[in-house]
C-alpha cells in the first residue's frame, strides 16, 4: 500500500501523525486522546505558544515538559533512573553523549515515517533508538569590527600571529561547545591534534568555563578584548534579532572550517506507560509546524527537508557544507582521555 | 502537651531529614559504589589528581572562612552596636549577595576586573585563587554580619565596660571579653561560611578559571560530564565525610563551656566616626561594587540608559517559557513555602538539639547541617533515584523544589536558633517552671519566643536561600511553569543578544530588591508570639 | 506545712546538702543562713523540684512531693538575679503564673493590677523589663511569684544584688508584705543582719549540713559552734578554763572603776555603727581583746572599768 509521496505530505501536514495514515488501526487520535505523556528535555528547549498545544488539538494527547539543566545532566539523570524514567520521551540528546544514552538502554526503537524527510547523514543509530530533530554547528565567531587582520578561514589560521591572544575557547570539561571544539579539531587533525593545540596555547588561546563567561566577559560582545569566540553557526542571528539598538546585519561571522556538528535527537524512553502516545510525538517533532518553529526558538537548524528557515537565518547564516563529525562511539570511548589530553597541553 | 504531641517535636525534623536527605543520598552513594565498594575511595587518594583536588578544597574553603571573618567581624560589631531598626535594615540589605546566581556575580567580578586592569598584569584577580576568595567573601558577608552581629546584641555590655574600667583597652577588652563569649556565634558563622565555601561551585569554575578544581566541581564533572558514577560516588562520600567531620568540630566548639548570656539593656555606645565610616567604605567595597556594576549594566541599553530591560520583564522571551516576572513570581512562592518548611522543621530541631537527650541532639544537630554541604548533584540525584516510587514519587511533584531548598534552609534556622536558645539563661526557665509551666509549655513560652531572634535571622536566611538556590533546582526535572529567576536569568544568558542580557541583569536587579524587601518584613514579624496579656 | 526530712544531694560525687532536716511552720518564714557554698541554694532549688534529691523526704501537708514535677508543686519562687523574662513586659511577667493555672483574662488583669500595687509598682505594668532598675526587678520578681498565690514563697538571695539602703528598705518590707498575704516562705541569704531581720526561725547551715537551728534570738544569744558563732557575727570568741566561749556585744556595762567586780580594759579603737558605738577594748592584765557595744564614747587611750553580765557569755563547744 504505497502512497505517492505528495500525498502522504499532506496527509502528514494535516494529520500530523504518520503512522495513522494508511495503518490499519483505525485512527490514532481515538485511542490516544485523553492521555498525558511527558517529555524530558534539557533547559535550552524552546518552543513558540501554541506550538505543542497544536499537537494535543490534533492527537488528543497532552504534552508536559520536564526540563532539567543542560544536556548533560539531562542523560545523566535518565542514567541513573533507566528502567523508570521520569518521562516518556527525551528530546536533545546530542551525538556527543548518545552513546552513553544507548549504552544504558534508555531507549525503545522507533522508526518513524517522517524520516523519510530527514537526509540520512543526521540518523546515527541504525537501530532507530534515537530521532534526529535538529542539528547545529559550534563554530569560532569573530566579532567583525574589532579584528586586525582579516577574518580567519581556517584552523590552521588561529594559530598564526596575526590573531595572536585574540580566541577565547571552553574548557571542554565543563562546557558542550568547548568540548565539540576539540571534537572539530580531533575530527581535522585526528593524530597532529596535540602539536595543533600547543602552537593555540603558543598564540596565547584564554580558556573560559563556560560559554557565558566565554561570550559574555572575554569576548567583544561582553565589552572584552578577544575578537575570537568559540560559539555558535546560528549565534550572527541571534545577534542581528537582540541586537540593541537594532541593526540589519549581524556583528559577528562563523569560520565554517572550524565547526564541529551537532545533531539532536529524540527517543521514546523505554518504561513509557505510553508507547503509542509517545511515537506520535516524535512523528510531531518532525513535522513542519515543529521543524519550522525550531531556529528562532533554540538556534538550531531543522533536519526535515521540508522545514522553512526564517529570513533572518538565511540572511545571516551559511551552513557549513563540511562540518567536523566523529562517531558517537569513538566519542564516548575517548572522552576521558581527550579531555585529559587536553587539560595536560592547554591548561598543564 | 500530649505525648504524640511531645513526639512530634523529634520525629519530624528526623523524618524529614531522613526521608529527603540521608536516605537518597546513601542511596547514589552506595548505588555508585555498588562494583567496588569502598575500593574506590582508595582509588580516589591513590591519584594525585585528587588528592590536590581534596587538599584545594578544603584550604580554600579555610582561608574563605578565615578572610570572611577578618573582614565581616567588624561591621558585625557595628550591626550589634545599632539600635534595633537600624540593625533590621542592614541585615536586610547585606542578604542582598545571597540570591545572585554565580554566573552573574562572576560576570560583575569579571567586568570589574576588566576595568580596573586587574584582569592581567602583575596585579591579575581574573582566574586566581584571589578571585574566589573574594567571591566568597561577597556572597558570605551576610552570613557572619548576620548571625554574629545579632548574637553580640544581645551580649550585655556592662562586661566590656567593666574590663574598660580595669585597664584594658578596645582592643584587648574585644580579644579577652567579647570573643570568648561571641565564640558560639562564630563557630556557627564559621560553619556556615566554610560549608559554602567548601561546596562552592559556580565560583571555582568562573572566577577560579579552568584550571581549579574542587570536589564539588569534580562530582560534577564525573557524574554529568563524564558520566564515571562511580568516582563522583567516591568523591561524594569522601565529602560527606569531610563535612561529618567538620561540623562535629564545630559544635563541639559551639557546644564546649556555655556561656550564658544576660539579656540585659544594653548602654548605647556611641560609636566612633572614623570606625563607622571605615567600615562603611569596606561594605560598599566589597558588597556595593558587583552589585553597581549589575545595577549599570541593568539600565544600560543600546544608546545610554533607560528602564527599557525592566519593561522587559513583563514580556515572554522564546527563551523563558514565561515572562521573567512569572519567574519571579514562582521563586517568591517557593521562597515562602521553603521557609515556612525551614522554620518548622529546624525550629523544632533547635529544641531537639538543646534541650532533647545528648546524644539525639547530636546527631540531630550534625544531621541538620549536612546538606550545606553536600553537593547539588548528589542531593539531586539521590532523589532522582529514590523518591521515584509511590507514594513518594516525587521526583517531577512541585513540591520537590521548595523541600529541596528547605534542606539548605534548615541548617540556618538551626545554626542561628541553637545558639540563642543555649545562651538563655537557665533560671528564667526554672522561673517558668516554678510558676506551673510543663516542660512543653516553658518551650513554648520561652525558648520559642525568646529563640524567636535567632530564628527571625535564619528564617531570612533560608528565605534569601532559597530565592537564590541554583544547583539543586537545576538538577531536579522541573515543570517549565515553574521556572526560578536564577534559572531564567541563567536561560537569559545562555544566548547571546544584548536586550537579553540587560534583561538578565534587570531580573538580578529587581530579584535583589524583592529579598532585601522580603527578609527586613520577615524579620519584623519577631515578637508577635508573645502571649498577650 | 512543709517539712524537710533528711535531705541529702549530691554532685558529681560530692555532698551538697548532707542530711538535712527542718520544718516551717504555717505562715512562718524561715531563714536558711549560711556561706555561699554550703549547699543552702541547692536544698532550696531541691524543695522547688529544680533539683533530684539522692534521699530524704520533703513533706507538704503530710505528703511526699518528691516526685511532682515543678510545675505541679504550686510554690513560688524568686531567683537570685530575679529570672524576670525578657521578652515580656512587667504586667506579662506577673501574668504568667495566672496563666499557667488557666485563669481568665480579666480577673488575670485585676490581679497583676493589685500584685503590682502590693509590692508599690502601680502602672509599671507596660514597661519592658530591661529598663527596671534592682530594686524594680525585684519586686515584678516577689509580685510575679505571688501573683499565682501559692502557699510557700522560696527566695533564694533575692536581695544579694541591691545597694544597702534598697536592701534594708527590702528587708524592712517582705516579712510585712509576706506576713499580710499570709503565706509561708524559705528565704535563703548568706547575709546575718538580713536573717535575723527577717526570720521567724533560722537554720544556720555549713558544708551542707544544718549547725544549728532554732529562733532568731536564741541562736544569736547561744550559738551552737565556733563556725556558727563566727558567721553570725561574733567576735568575741573567749577561752576560760579551758572551755570556749562566746562573749555578746551588748554583755558589757561601763562602770565606775574601783567597783569590784570590774575589771580595767583600755580601750584601742572605736566605730561608729549606725547610732551606737562598737569599742575595741584590750583587756590591762591579759591583753585580751573583745568588742563591745558601749554607751557614751569613751577616746581611745582610755583606761575603762566594764563589768560582764554572764548571761552574756555562752559557752561553745
Amino acid at each position: 500500500m504505497h502512497r505517492p509521496t505528495t500525498l502522504f505530505a499532506v496527509a502528514m501536514a494535516f494529520a500530523l501523525v504518520a503512522s495513522a495514515c494508511g495503518s490499519d488501526t483505525p485512527t490514532v487520535a481515538d485511542t490516544l486522546e485523553g492521555t498525558t505523556i511527558t517529555l524530558v528535555t534539557h533547559d535550552s528547549f524552546y518552543l513558540s505558544d501554541g506550538t505543542l498545544q497544536a499537537f494535543t488539538d490534533q492527537t488528543g494527547v497532552k504534552v508536559e515538559l520536564l526540563s532539567s539543566g543542560d544536556a548533560g545532566t539531562m542523560v545523566s539523570q535518565s542514567v541513573i533512573s533507566a528502567g523508570n524514567p521520569v518521562g516518556d520521551v527525551m528530546f536533545g540528546i546530542d551525538n556527543t553523549f548518545l552513546q552513553r544514552g544507548l549504552d544504558a538502554d534508555l531507549f525503545e526503537p522507533y522508526s518513524s515515517p517522517a524520516l523519510a524527510d530527514v537526509p540520512d547523514e543526521f540518523e546515527l543509530d541504525a537501530q532507530h533508538r534515537v530521532t534526529p530533530i535538529d542539528f547545529g554547528d559550534v563554530c569560532v565567531n569573530y566579532w567583525t569590527d574589532a579584528l586586525t587582520a582579516a577574518a580567519p578561514v581556517s584552523l590552521d589560521d588561529l594559530v598564526k600571529p596575526d590573531y595572536a591572544d585574540q580566541l577565547v575557547v571552553e574548557n571542554p570539561e565543563t562546557s558542550s561547545p568547548g568540548f565539540a571544539f576539540l571534537l572539530t579539531t580531533i575530527a581535522r587533525y585526528p593524530d597532529t591534534w596535540p602539536e595543533w593545540w600547543q602552537q593555540l596555547r603558543d598564540n596565547g588561546v584564554k580558556v573560559a568555563t563556560g560559554w557565558e563567561d566565554a561570550y559574555y566577559t572575554d569576548f567583544t560582545a561582553g565589552g572584552g578584548d578577544r575578537p575570537l569566540v568559540v560559539s555558535y553557526a546560528s549565534s550572527p542571528p541571534a545577534e542581528v534579532i537582540y541586537a540593541d539598538p537594532p541593526v540589519d546585519t549581524a556583528p559577528t561571522g562563523v569560520v565554517n572550517d572550524t565547526c564541529f556538528r551537532q545533531i539532536e535527537f529524540a527517543g521514546v524512553l523505554k518504561g513509557t506507560e505510553h508507547p503509542a502516545a509517545a511515537q506520535a510525538l516524535i512523528d510531531f517533532m518532525l513535522s513542519p509546524t515543529f521543524q519550522n518553529d525550531i531556529p528562532l526558538n533554540m538556534f538550531v537548524f531543522p533536519v526535515s527537508e521540508r522545514a522553512t528557515l526564517p529570513q533572518v537565518f538565511i540572511d545571516n547564516v551559511t551552513i557549513a557544507d563540511n562540518p567536523a563529525t566523529l562517531d558517537p562511539a569513538i566519542i564516548e570511548a575517548h572522552r576521558d582521555e581527550w579531555t585529559a589530553q587536553w587539560t595536560d597541553i592547554v591548561l598543564g | 502537651m500530649t505525648r504524640a504531641a511531645k513526639a512530634l517535636v523529634v520525629v519530624l525534623p528526623a523524618a524529614f531529614i531522613a526521608i529527603f536527605f540521608a536516605w537518597p543520598v546513601a542511596n547514589v552513594i552506595s548505588t555508585g559504589l555498588a562494583d567496588r565498594g569502598w575500593n574506590a575511595l582508595v582509588d580516589l587518594f591513590g591519584s594525585r589528581r585528587e588528592r590536590g583536588v581534596i587538599w584545594f578544597t578544603i584550604w580554600q574553603a579555610a582561608v574563605s572562612t578565615l578572610v570572611t571573618m577578618v573582614v565581616a567581624l567588624p561591621a558585625a560589631s557595628l550591626v550589634a552596636a545599632m539600635r534595633e531598626r537600624h540593625r533590621r535594615l542592614v541585615r536586610a540589605l547585606v542578604t542582598v549577595p545571597f540570591v545572585l546566581p554565580t554566573v552573574v556575580v562572576g560576570g560583575a567580578f569579571a567586568g570589574l576586573f576588566q576595568r580596573f586592569g586587574l584582569d592581567s598584569g602583575r596585579l591579575r584577580l581574573d582566574q586566581t585563587v584571589w578571585a574566589i576568595l573574594l567571591a566568597h567573601l561577597f556572597f558570605n558577608y551576610a552570613v557572619v554580619v548576620r548571625t554574629v552581629g545579632s548574637y553580640w546584641a544581645g551580649l550585655d555590655s556592662r562586661l566590656e565596660e567593666q574590663a574598660r574600667i580595669l585597664g584594658a583597652n578596645r582592643w584587648r577588652t574585644f580579644v579577652e571579653i567579647t570573643l570568648p563569649r561571641l565564640r558560639p556565634a562564630i563557630a556557627a558563622a564559621a560553619a556556615i561560611v566554610f560549608l559554602f565555601s567548601f561546596t562552592s561551585f559556580g565560583v571555582i569554575l568562573i572566577l577560579g578559571g579552568p584550571r581549579r578544581a574542587t570536589i564539588e566541581t569534580d562530582i560534577y564533572r564525573f557524574a554529568v560530564t563524564r558520566g564515571d558514577l562511580q568516582t563522583a560516588a567516591s568523591l561524594a562520600a569522601l565529602q560527606l565525610v569531610a563535612v561529618l567531620a567538620l561540623v562535629g568540630l564545630s559544635t563541639a566548639l559551639e557546644r564546649r563551656r556555655p556561656i550564658t548570656t544576660r539579656h540585659a539593656r544594653r548602654a548605647s555606645n556611641p560609636i566612633k566616626r572614623a570606625w563607622l565610616w571605615g567600615n562603611l567604605a569596606v561594605t560598599t567595597l566589597i558588597l556595593g561594587t558587583p552589585i553597581a556594576v549589575l545595577i549599570e549594566r541593568s539600565l544600560s541599553v543600546g544608546d545610554g540608559y533607560s528602564l527599557r530591560n525592566y519593561g522587559a520583564l513583563a514580556h515572554r522571551v522564546r527563551q523563558l517559557p514565561a515572562p521573567a516576572m512569572v519567574a519571579l513570581q514562582n521563586s517568591l512562592v517557593f521562597a515562602v513555602v521553603a521557609t515556612a518548611i525551614a522554620v518548622l522543621i529546624g525550629g523544632l530541631a533547635s529544641l531537639v538539639v538543646v534541650h532533647g537527650r545528648r546524644a539525639v541532639g547530636r546527631v540531630f544537630d550534625l544531621g541538620l547541617t549536612l546538606p550545606l554541604g553536600t553537593s547539588a548533584v548528589t542531593i539531586g540525584f539521590g532523589i532522582l533515584i529514590t523518591l521515584d516510587n509511590p507514594p513518594l514519587d516525587l521526583r517531577t511533584s512541585w513540591w520537590i523544589i521548595p523541600i529541596a531548598h528547605a534542606l539548605v534552609g534548615v541548617p540556618f534556622v538551626v545554626r542561628t536558633m541553637v545558639p540563642v536558645l543555649r545562651g538563655i539563661d537557665e533560671s528564667i526557665r526554672e522561673a517558668a517552671a516554678v510558676l506551673g509551666a510543663t516542660p512543653a509549655r516553658v518551650r513554648r513560652e520561652v525558648d520559642l519566643p525568646i529563640g524567636s531572634r535567632g530564628l527571625v535571622v535564619g528564617a531570612g536566611f533560608a528565605f534569601a536561600v532559597s530565592i537564590g538556590e541554583f544547583g539543586a533546582t537545576s538538577f531536579l526535572p522541573r515543570r517549565p511553569d515553574t521556572i526560578t529567576a536564577p534559572v531564567a536569568m541563567f536561560r537569559l544568558l545562555s544566548t547571546p543578544g544584548d536586550r537579553l542580557r540587560g534583561q538578565a541583569m534587570a531580573l538580578a536587579v529587581v530579584l535583589m530588591a524583592v529579598v532585601a524587601v522580603a527578609v527586613a518584613v520577615i524579620e519584623s514579624v519577631r515578637g508577635t508570639s508573645e502571649g498577650g496579656m | 506545712m512543709l517539712s524537710i526530712q533528711g535531705v541529702t544531694i549530691g554532685f558529681d560525687g560530692q555532698v551538697a546538702v548532707d542530711n538535712v532536716s527542718f520544718d516551717v511552720g504555717d505562715g512562718d518564714i524561715v531563714v536558711l543562713l549560711g556561706p555561699s557554698g554550703c549547699g543552702k541554694s541547692t536544698l532550696l532549688r531541691a524543695i522547688a523540684g529544680l533539683q533530684p534529691l539522692d534521699s530524704g523526704r520533703i513533706l507538704r501537708g503530710g505528703v511526699d512531693i518528691c516526685g511532682r514535677a515543678p510545675h505541679e508543686r504550686g510554690i513560688g519562687m524568686m531567683f537570685q538575679d530575679h529570672a524576670l523574662f525578657p521578652h515580656r513586659d512587667v504586667g506579662r511577667n506577673v501574668e504568667f503564673g495566672l496563666r499557667m493555672k488557666g485563669m481568665g483574662a480579666e480577673q488575670r488583669h485585676d490581679r497583676v493590677l493589685a500584685m503590682l500595687q502590693l509590692v508599690g509598682l502601680a502602672g509599671f505594668e507596660r514597661r519592658t523589663v530591661g529598663n527596671l532598675s534592682g530594686g524594680e526587678a525585684q519586686r515584678v520578681a516577689l509580685a510575679r511569684a505571688l501573683a499565682p498565690e501559692p502557699d510557700l514563697l522560696l527566695l533564694d538571695e533575692p536581695l544579694g544584688s541591691l545597694d544597702r539602703e534598697l536592701r534594708d528598705r527590702l528587708v524592712a518590707e517582705l516579712p510585712d508584705v509576706l506576713h499580710r498575704v499570709g503565706i509561708s516562705a524559705i528565704h535563703v541569704t548568706h547575709d546575718h543582719d538580713e536573717a535575723f531581720a527577717m526570720a521567724d526561725e533560722i537554720v544556720v547551715m555549713g558544708e551542707g549540713r544544718v549547725l544549728q537551728k532554732g529562733q532568731p534570738m536564741d541562736v544569736w544569744r547561744r550559738p551552737a559552734s565556733e563556725t556558727v558563732a563566727r558567721f553570725l557575727g561574733h567576735r568575741n570568741i573567749i577561752e576560760a578554763g579551758g572551755h570556749r566561749a562566746v562573749v555578746l556585744p551588748d554583755a558589757a556595762t561601763v562602770v565606775d572603776p574601783g567597783d569590784g567586780r570590774s575589771i580595767d580594759y583600755v580601750v584601742i579603737a572605736t566605730r561608729f555603727r549606725g547610732g551606737s558605738r562598737e569599742v575595741e577594748v584590750e583587756r590591762v592584765d591579759t591583753g585580751q581583746r573583745l568588742v563591745f557595744l558601749l554607751a557614751g564614747a569613751p577616746p581611745i587611750g582610755d583606761r575603762v572599768a566594764l563589768v560582764i553580765d554572764p548571761d552574756g557569755i555562752s559557752p561553745i563547744e
